[in-house]
């Protein structure tokens, strides 16, 4: 004892400082710890992520490319456009199409999946290092709830009192539908949009770990393809499609399906 | 000891007034221990008033200034049950200075490991979800102890970042975001009974005048028996408080106006973006409660479902913590 007494006495003022501080944190910071641990219970829990659908291209491409350009209805009559759904860990949901009625196309749903010997192609942006990689989709013939992989898509607000197109109701818009040249003809004049739905779709892929992955579609945009010598005033001529007429808007939306409780 | 201060003093007077220059130098020097003798009475004088003061302020009240704990020695012990929640590694790594609530099958915070063997992945809580906690207090050296229990949120997020070579590195932050804790607080309500037959919620946990949650005056006796429950719930839809109707979670006309007073006062935590004043949400929300109006119900619904999602998608984990404050008898 008396040493440590001595070598303390030795030590320099800063020293003996360092000393005291040092003791002082020894005795307080046990005592303020065992006070705090008899003072309070915290129960500790996660919270879950908020379930997500995000609508997503073909392949592994974000929504981004999701792309309708370069349609020519003077070659073939359809043309599909890959889509995807990323369900997350819903098993069920809506996909609602919307799109505006300027050209004479009708739209048509249907389940796909990756096949090397499918017909529908979608150049692949993401995969093998950034090049484009062109990937092949055929319809899922037997996919529950479709008809022939066809999924039923139920017209919001249809109006059927013109012959051929299922138009928007458009009551009070011009019934005649003429061409951007014609006089008062608007570009937005027929953009009233046609609301088409399909519900309680089941979420195909799911993976072992409960995650789900992309349930892929198509869109299949058809039309029958307008003759050359057609002029305005020939009967249906609105219902034939010309490369005259370049815009509309097609609107996908998804949602988690709500089941009747 | 002042006599002879004193004397000193009428010598240096006598010195000063009559010496030579050599008792004047004495002086000088006399008069430096003089002020370093009074300096250190001062010193000391200012310490006795110092201890004088905080021995009373200790004794005066009993408190959760840890002063007034250590004299008295620990006055109670807060019990719980046995289980680690699966989640207390990470608990633990947070170093929060309390101690883990445990739980079992039936009380818990949906953090118990029966969750994973009912097959969820990383089990957790959710708009919709609720449940209930127990504990008791036992004190240590009366026969009963009454208490405040004062419960606090505290919310953490989990970033993952990508370090290179396809590792990442995971960090848990305490979410310092006054709003986002707003948020938290408001959505995970407290509620001290639930009826066993209908299961709807009684006696909400509400605020103090300082905006804690304190459910007060709570009396245990030694070694007794008997554990509290508190009931949690995260109501999915802001129709589970506000309706009337018998399927919701409040029914009693009374608990419904109490829980929409308290959603009124703490609007800003239970919606997103709310600009109506305190008064119009209570009358709103009244409203509903016995005529429905979709315009009314959407508009808050919709603030009410954003703050939800504002939870989702900021907060990773949460930590409900209990404090108890013994209650200081007034007599």
């Amino acid at each position: 004892m008396k040493k440590i007494i001595e070598y303390i006495k030795k030590l320099s003022l800063p020293m003996k400082i360092q000393l005291i501080i040092a003791l002082i944190c020894t005795v307080a910071i046990p005592v303020s710890a065992w006070f705090l641990i008899r003072d309070r219970i915290e129960a500790f829990t996660k919270i879950k992520e908020p379930p997500a659908i995000n609508i997503a291209s073909g392949g592994a491409d974000p929504a981004l490319y999701i792309s309708l350009e370069n349609i020519d209805v003077s070659s073939g009559t359809d043309k599909y456009i890959v889509f995807s759904i990323e369900p997350g860990k819903y098993n069920a949901y809506d996909i609602q199409l919307s799109h505006t009625t300027n050209i004479p196309f009708t739209y048509r749903l249907y389940r796909v999946q990756e096949d090397e010997n499918g017909t529908i192609e979608y150049i692949d942006h993401t995969i093998a290092g950034g090049e484009e990689t062109t990937l092949m989709y055929s319809i899922i013939t037997d996919a529950t709830g479709t008809t022939g992989g066809e999924v039923t898509l139920t017209n919001i607000n249809p109006d059927d009192n013109s012959t051929g197109r299922i138009l928007g109701d458009e009551s009070d818009l011009a019934v005649s539908r003429r061409n951007y040249d014609a006089v008062n003809d608007e570009v937005n004049q027929y953009a009233k949009p046609l609301y088409s739905i399909a519900r309680n779709l089941p979420q195909l892929n799911e993976n072992e770990d409960g995650s789900s992955e992309r349930d892929y579609y198509a869109i299949r945009i058809s039309w029958i393809p307008g003759a050359s010598n057609m002029i305005e005033s020939n009967a249906g001529y609105w219902n034939y499609a010309f490369n005259n007429k370049e815009t509309d808007i097609i609107y996908i939306s998804s949602k988690y399906s709500v089941t009747t409780e | 000891m002042n006599g002879k201060i004193w004397e000193k003093l009428e010598n240096l007077y006598k010195v000063y007034q009559e010496g030579d220059d050599d008792s004047k130098k004495r002086l000088a020097s006399s008069s430096i221990s003089l002020v370093k003798m009074g300096v250190l009475l001062i010193f000391v004088f200012i310490i006795f008033i110092l201890g004088a003061i905080a021995w009373f302020s200790t004794n005066g009240e009993v408190s959760d200034n840890g002063m007034g704990i250590l004299v008295q020695g620990a006055p109670y012990t807060i019990q719980t049950r046995s289980g680690s929640g699966i989640y207390s590694d990470i608990y633990e790594s947070l170093n929060t200075g309390g101690m883990e609530w445990k739980i079992s099958a039936d009380y818990n915070f949906d953090n118990h490991t029966s969750a994973i063997e009912e097959g969820e992945e990383e089990p957790g809580i959710e708009p919709g979800d609720s449940g209930k906690l127990e504990f008791r207090v036992n004190p240590n050296d009366a026969d009963s102890i009454t208490v405040d229990c004062v419960f606090d949120i505290k919310v953490y997020l989990k970033t993952i970042t990508p370090v290179g070579n396809g590792e990442t590195e995971t960090a848990i932050n305490e979410i310092n975001n006054s709003v986002i804790k707003e948020y938290v607080k408001s959505h995970i309500m407290l509620f001290s009974g639930q009826d066993s037959v209908t299961h709807k919620y009684t006696g909400l946990i509400g605020d103090d005048q300082s905006a804690r949650r304190v459910f007060s005056n709570q009396t245990y006796t030694r070694n007794g028996a008997t554990y509290t429950t508190i009931y949690w719930v995260w109501p999915k839809y802001l129709s589970n408080l506000t309706s009337n109707d018998n399927s919701e979670i409040i029914f009693a006309p009374t608990e419904r106006s109490a829980v929409i007073q308290y959603i009124a006062n703490n609007k800003d935590g239970f919606f997103k973006d709310c600009s109506d004043s305190v008064s119009k949400v209570t009358s709103d929300l009244t409203s509903l409660s016995t005529a429905y109006s979709n315009s009314i119900f959407n508009h808050y619904n919709m603030k009410y479902d954003n703050a939800d999602l504002e939870i989702g998608n900021h907060v990773s984990y949460l930590l409900l913590s209990m404090k108890v404050e013994p209650v200081v008898d007034s007599e």
